[in-house]
């Protein structure tokens, strides 16, 4: 698989909630940094697959997504860099919101060693 | 598409935001050039901007609104019609004289070999705090 074919499968993984697949793409020291603030239960920065799980189920269990679309795709070299955007509802609050966001992918031997996830930072801490 | 050559573009356009060449930034950009920062209702200068016209307005309500003591593109990375930079930036909200800082990631759309299109993100949140905290 290419990198942009791995990233690819990540994104429907992720959007079947099947995180053994998702863990599957990481490498052991991969690095999940996300800029927020701390109300953000996914926000900083996230060391290794015990890392990576923890920000996948936080991820996961402090909203409900009505839209998670990766709408396109940069590649050049060993990076992956996908733009979407998500309407989600916090399962705390109830609230609505709605964020554009970009990962950026660095990949090795078909692994990710660093993800750089920015969102619309003030939309999600409202909401959550 | 040259990718490349592309990407020599957002080169050249951070060196002329720094020497303040507007003529020069503006010559890289399309005439219906869409224009997207990371919208915040309550940041003037986040509004979506179509054509030249609208970037001006963007220059000088961001201006009024936030003064950036650095702004450093720290890798770039180009595909097809696209250019991706990741960068870091400082500065203080004019009205509270607060600071902030953030990781960002702008994209750059080309069509003809000239920007039509400029997506950007940033810590919304660090921002907004800074320009509404007292």
């Amino acid at each position: 698989m290419t990198n942009k074919e791995i990233i690819e499968k990540m994104y429907v993984d992720f959007g079947q909630g099947n995180v053994p697949e998702i863990l599957n793409v990481m490498s052991d020291n991969v690095v999940i940094h996300t800029p927020g603030p701390g109300i953000i239960p996914w926000a900083g920065t996230w060391k290794g697959k015990e890392g990576a799980l923890e920000f996948f189920k936080n991820v996961g269990t402090s909203a409900t997504y009505q839209k998670f679309e990766a709408t396109d795709f940069v590649v050049e070299g060993d990076k992956v860099v996908a733009i979407g955007n998500a309407d989600f509802t916090s399962t705390t609050t109830g609230k609505a919101g709605t964020s554009n966001w970009v990962m950026v992918w660095t990949l090795q031997d078909g692994k990710a060693t660093h993800v750089l996830n920015q969102w619309d930072t003030k939309a999600v801490a409202e909401t959550l | 598409m040259d990718s490349q050559k592309n990407i020599e573009t957002v080169k050249q356009l951070y060196a002329n935001v720094v020497a303040k060449n507007l003529d020069g930034v503006f010559s890289s950009l399309t005439d219906d050039i869409r224009w997207e920062p990371p919208y915040v209702p309550e940041i003037a200068h986040t509004k979506l901007r179509v054509g030249k016209d609208g970037v001006k307005n963007w220059i000088i309500e961001m201006a009024g609104e936030v003064n950036y003591s650095q702004v450093t593109p720290q890798a770039i990375y180009a595909d097809n019609n696209a250019v991706i930079v990741k960068g870091y930036f400082e500065g203080t909200a004019n009205n509270t004289g607060k600071a902030f800082a953030s990781d960002w990631v702008h994209i750059w759309k080309f069509r003809d070999d000239k920007i039509c299109g400029y997506q950007a993100f940033w810590n919304t949140h660090n921002v907004l705090n800074a320009l509404t905290s007292r």
